[in-house]
């Protein structure tokens, strides 16, 4: 593997400064797990790690005065998934980080590492997007907030630009009637990551199943997370039974996604799973909202 | 630039000069002789070398050394006190939860981090601490059976 040179800021200012020294030439890094296996195998050669993993002012589980939720992020993923509040009011993240990855990845990876990886088949973007998180990044001209919805720009690439660096994670308050789901379709059981992930929340009207607001989110088919509003549109303000959601899912509407070629499965397979997945999360998000109600 | 780094590995603690690129498994194995941890895909998926970075288990080939600094690392080694096998080993080698032998360290820190954490796993809680260890002789079957085995001695 290359060498590098180490650079270990005590604070996310001093890891800006460097990155404002060095410019392309620095690259963050978090746990480096992601980064650690480009290094190997030679894709990148940075002249420096700018090492923010030891920043523990980054790595917190916290609800602010308003009940958003709040993830440094530092944060790990192995801290998400055995959480007691988000277990409690966030259990979408709890059920999509149980299966992300080894044990080991999880105790070691950071959320934010990961999302800023900006690689197109892991878990967190859907579920974070249908739950309208919003990233704070901060950067020399201060701090900015964009949903999570925005961030991802292409194949392993987001909206950070180089003198950036992703500071926490916000996740607004969900209402009581209302259910978040991530579905993951993977060759193995474990260990693998999705060639389709499908997250949906969804909410109803009080004291009835009329659908109030949703969300539909499609990851890892192709280079970005895919907001699949053409669905959305027929289920807001309609009664949701099965068939208003069988209905909703048009299959023709979903083939115009750019499926992307994964090593794992053929293209043609992504399109002919991703209607059958997208309609199980849509229900399983209901069930959860009717239960909630 | 090579630094100096503070590092306590199974309960002694070494000054050691590391270069920024190098990989735990490749300081516990090359430098400090520790083969016990073993090295194969080398990409965080088989984990055969499967250590305890502050009791939690960590694939070693995705970490680096400089990241170790003040840190406790527990290997393989550290498990038996040099005369008895620690009691997750004795009962390894009596179900036979051992074939060609390559994973079982890596097996062996992975159940011994969740029998730390939780003395009374279930099967699938077994399971899945190892749904990130690679056993290609599939003997799987023996390791859920050696780690439940010491489960139970525990709830007695």
């Amino acid at each position: 593997m290359i060498n590098f040179e180490y650079l270990e800021p005590k604070s996310v200012e001093e890891a800006i400064d460097y990155l404002k020294k060095y410019g392309d030439e620095a690259k963050i890094k978090a746990a480096g797990l992601s980064l650690l296996l480009l290094l190997k195998q030679g894709f990148f050669a940075p002249k420096y790690l700018v090492n923010i993993n030891g920043l523990d002012s980054l790595n917190y589980i916290k609800l602010d005065k308003d009940s958003n939720l709040l993830l440094g992020a530092l944060t790990t993923h192995r801290a998400i998934e055995l959480s007691k509040i988000i277990r409690e009011n966030y259990s979408v993240l709890s059920t999509m980080e149980k299966d992300l990855g080894s044990v080991q990845v999880r105790n070691r990876g950071t959320l934010g590492g990961c999302l800023c990886h900006g690689d197109p088949l892991v878990d967190p973007p859907a579920p974070l997007i249908a739950l309208n998180a919003k990233a704070k990044i901060s950067g020399p001209g201060g701090t900015r907030e964009i949903p999570f919805e925005s961030f991802f720009v292409d194949y392993y690439e987001t909206a950070l630009s180089h003198q950036e660096i992703l500071t926490e994670i916000i996740i607004p308050k969900i209402s009581s009637n209302s259910g978040c789901s991530y579905i993951k379709h993977t060759m193995r059981k474990a260990m693998d990551k999705p060639f389709v992930g499908v997250s949906v929340f969804l909410e109803l009207d009080k004291n009835d199943s009329i659908c109030k607001d949703v969300r539909v989110i499609i990851a890892a088919v192709s280079p970005t997370p895919i907001r699949e509003r053409s669905i959305e549109k027929k289920l807001i303000g309609k009664k949701i039974d099965d068939s208003a959601i069988e209905q909703s899912v048009d299959k023709l509407n979903l083939e115009d996604i750019d499926y992307t070629y994964d090593i794992r499965c053929p293209q043609d397979y992504k399109k002919w799973t991703t209607p059958v997945i997208v309609k199980r999360a849509i229900k399983l998000a209901a069930k959860q909202a009717k239960d909630n109600s | 630039m090579a630094r100096v780094i503070n590092i306590k590995i199974n309960g002694k603690l070494h000054k050691i000069e590391v270069e920024p690129n190098r990989i735990l498994s490749d300081l516990l194995r090359e430098e400090l002789g520790l083969t016990g941890t073993k090295k194969s895909c080398e990409i965080g998926v088989c984990g055969s070398c499967t250590v305890l970075f502050d009791g939690k288990a960590v694939n070693s080939c995705l970490v680096l050394a400089e990241d170790c600094h003040d840190r406790e690392i527990t290997t393989i080694e550290g498990l038996s006190d040099g005369r008895k096998l620690h009691k997750l080993q004795e009962a390894f080698v009596k179900k036979g939860a051992i074939q060609c032998g390559f994973c079982t360290p890596g097996m062996v820190m992975s159940t011994k981090a969740l029998l730390d954490e939780n003395p009374y796993p279930s099967e699938q809680e077994i399971r899945r601490s190892i749904a990130g260890n690679l056993c290609r002789c599939t003997g799987y079957a023996k390791i859920v059976e050696a780690v439940k085995s010491v489960s139970e001695k525990n709830s007695i």
